[in-house]
């Protein structure tokens, strides 16, 4: 069995039933997500100054992640694909970088307060602009 | 909207957000909350355009009403008269007073007044009326009414 994400016998395996191939899978998952979810981390100073180490934090997000990932779309599931559980982890991800953003700012770091606006900023014109708009109706 | 706009509506939203944030509970994240707010900055918006193409258009009915739609050079200076004639009558208000009328007829709503000029809402009922009574009287008595 190849031990590689991509690896069509391991996919197939593991859509069969197989648990230990589905364990294997999930497993090799965590390990091509944690060095996103480093990077992602690593993009915040105030972040990477407050929680230290990154490696232990980084493993629970991408643990939460695949969570996430077992229950919205399984490997078992026909919709599954990398692209899909790629766009869970950086959800999961954003979130805990925004609530701990949000933590820092509250407890008066200035640093994590302009990061945390600046990354509001953008989100909010990219929603805005994403819409296209109409007047809301309420 | 043009792109200008989205960024003037982001800056107000930003603003109430960074008022805010310390205090609101956030249990689904800051990020679902901001986009709320933006909404609601959106709406508001949205309403106060609405509100002053009615208001226009109000206006406009009412002096085609008034002067049958013609466009003769008496027309227009019974017209300016009377423009005159309300203007004379808003000058003659106290400044509190007059500032209110002229809000609501740049077609800002009681609300919206209300938090620009920081009265409470029966401070400025009071000084409409007060206003709208005095504003009749002087109008009836230069034979506008």
């Amino acid at each position: 069995m190849k031990n590689r994400i991509e690896g069509e016998d391991l996919i197939r395996e593991a859509r069969s039933g197989n648990e230990t191939a589905e364990k294997l899978f999930y497993t090799n998952l965590i390990v091509r997500f944690l060095p996103i979810v480093k990077c992602e981390i690593g993009r915040c100073p105030p972040l990477q100054k407050e929680i230290g180490c990154t490696e232990g934090m980084s493993r629970e997000i991408c643990q939460k992640a695949v969570e996430e990932i077992k229950t919205l779309c399984p490997i078992g599931n026909e919709q599954w694909s990398l692209m899909r559980a790629v766009h869970i982890l950086r959800n999961i991800t954003d979130d805990f970088i925004m609530n701990m953003l949000v933590n820092l700012a509250r407890n008066g770091n200035a640093e994590a307060e302009n990061l945390l606006f600046t990354i509001i900023r953008r989100k909010l014109i990219q929603w805005i602009e994403s819409k296209s708009w109409k007047a809301p109706t309420r | 909207m043009n792109p200008p706009a989205h960024e003037d509506m982001v800056q107000k939203a930003l603003t109430i957000i960074y008022e805010k944030y310390k205090t609101a509970e956030l249990p689904r994240g800051i990020m679902p909350w901001a986009y709320r707010i933006l909404e609601n900055v959106m709406m508001n918006e949205y309403q106060k355009v609405r509100r002053r193409q009615n208001l226009l258009k109000e206006k406009s009915d009412m002096l085609n009403e008034i002067y049958g739609n013609r466009q003769t050079a008496d027309d227009t200076f019974e017209y300016q008269e009377l423009i005159h004639e309300i203007q004379c009558a808003l000058n003659r208000l106290s400044h509190r007073e007059k500032e209110i009328f002229e809000l609501k007829l740049r077609g800002y709503s009681g609300v919206e007044i209300q938090e620009q000029l920081g009265l409470k809402q029966n401070i400025m009922h009071i000084r409409v009326f007060r206003g709208s009574k005095k504003l009749e009287t002087i109008l009836t008595k230069r034979g506008v009414l």
